[in-house]
């Protein structure tokens, strides 16, 4: 397809990982209190890894090839490695023989903020392509 | 094979030709989006694209036949050039769905863009011509 | 106010309106000779811009060209050469019926 559009593409990559981001973190806010999550240990906060999406791409007219950005690129959902949180609270199931409790080390008003930033984002990458297709709408009023 | 082939410049015509098949994958491509979009929450639906432009230049390059009589057989101009085919590739929802919606929604209004961009042209040379068989009056 | 300096300098303008002249009468001259050959190379001209539209509309269709700008500008410059061109031949072609139409 056409490098025309290739700015706008970018934008949809951002919105992209933005989406995928809100998903992380709706599932942060939603098992911030799971003591029985994976292989028996209490949920683990996940965060989203992202990367710049460069590409080699043959370019049609020099004939070779050149990197060329094509905005961000997901690259997967890791772990956090920060230590989680030990609660005391011997009335709970699973709490241990001193009474604290392993909660998932996920701070709601942290997820809050990140969901915050995470919507402007996407707005603003909402706006981003916006503002090229008018761009290009106003090119095709050209002579008329 | 059209009314652009009365000024005898087989470029006019080819572009003219060419206008005109790419506003047939235009059409077509806006069908297969909205196909896509239709289908996000299917389970195991993988993403239709159609090929054309990257066709193109192989066919208009090495394999044309020269032509210098509008009966002959234009090669290259078929409309096999357009293809509709389906995207493999394994995305990170568990449903084996591939349909990105920003990516969709992104492409529909580039082709919108780029079907508005044809026809202006289109519209265009046809004025062109019909002016210059009108003499300008 | 030094009014003396206006007449001094309109001395320039004369030295002007003297080579402007000079230059007028040898271009007429020539000019009887050389009208079918400007004809001709700006027909080739309007035909260059047409090709070069044309050219640059296939390459925003096979990809190869970014700025849809200059696709739209080329165009827009290839039909108003047209234009101008059909204007001038039928000026053309009204000051030959003018002339055909006078009586001896």
């Amino acid at each position: 397809m056409n490098n025309v559009f290739r700015g706008m593409r970018i934008s949809s990559s951002g919105l992209t990982a933005e989406r995928l981001r809100m998903d992380t973190i709706s599932s942060n806010i939603a098992n911030a209190t799971t003591t029985r999550g994976k292989n028996g240990q209490p949920y683990i906060r996940k965060v989203a890894v992202f990367q710049e999406n460069l590409q080699e791409e043959l370019d049609k007219t020099s004939g070779t090839y050149k990197t060329s950005f094509k905005g961000v690129k997901a690259v997967g959902i890791e772990d956090d490695a920060s230590p989680l949180r030990r609660v005391y609270d011997p009335s709970h199931p699973d709490a241990d023989k001193e009474g604290y409790v392993t909660m998932p080390n996920v701070n709601i008003l942290n997820e809050m903020a990140d969901m915050i930033a995470s919507t402007r984002a996407y707005e603003a990458n909402v706006n981003s392509m916006n503002a090229q297709k008018n761009m290009f709408s106003k090119a095709l009023e050209i002579g008329r | 094979m059209g009314i652009l082939s009365i000024n005898g410049s087989s470029i006019s015509e080819n572009t003219y030709n060419l206008l005109k098949k790419s506003m047939d994958a235009s059409t077509l491509r806006s069908k297969v989006i909205a196909n896509n979009i239709a289908n996000i929450n299917t389970k195991g639906y993988k993403k239709l694209y159609v090929t054309f432009e990257e066709t193109l230049n192989d066919s208009m390059g090495k394999n044309t036949l020269k032509t210098d009589n509008n009966k002959h057989m234009q090669t290259g101009s078929g409309s096999s050039d357009i293809a509709v085919q389906r995207d493999e590739s394994t995305s990170m929802r568990q449903d084996g769905n591939n349909v990105d919606i920003d990516l969709e929604m992104t492409n529909q209004a580039a082709n919108s863009l780029m079907y508005n961009a044809l026809v202006k042209q289109i519209n265009s040379k046809i004025s062109l011509e019909s002016y210059v068989i009108r003499g300008g009056k | 106010m030094n009014i003396n300096a206006y007449i001094n300098n309109t001395k320039i303008f004369n030295e002007l309106q003297k080579n402007q002249l000079q230059k007028n009468t040898s271009e007429d001259n020539e000019k009887n000779v050389s009208f079918l050959d400007t004809l001709k190379d700006k027909l080739n001209e309007v035909n260059d811009k047409q090709i070069e539209a044309d050219d640059l509309t296939q390459k925003f269709i096979k990809g190869e060209e970014d700025d849809v700008h200059k696709v739209m500008l080329s165009t827009e410059e290839a039909k108003m050469s047209l234009e101008l061109a059909v204007q001038i031949r039928n000026k053309l072609i009204d000051a030959y019926e003018e002339f055909n139409r006078m009586q001896i």
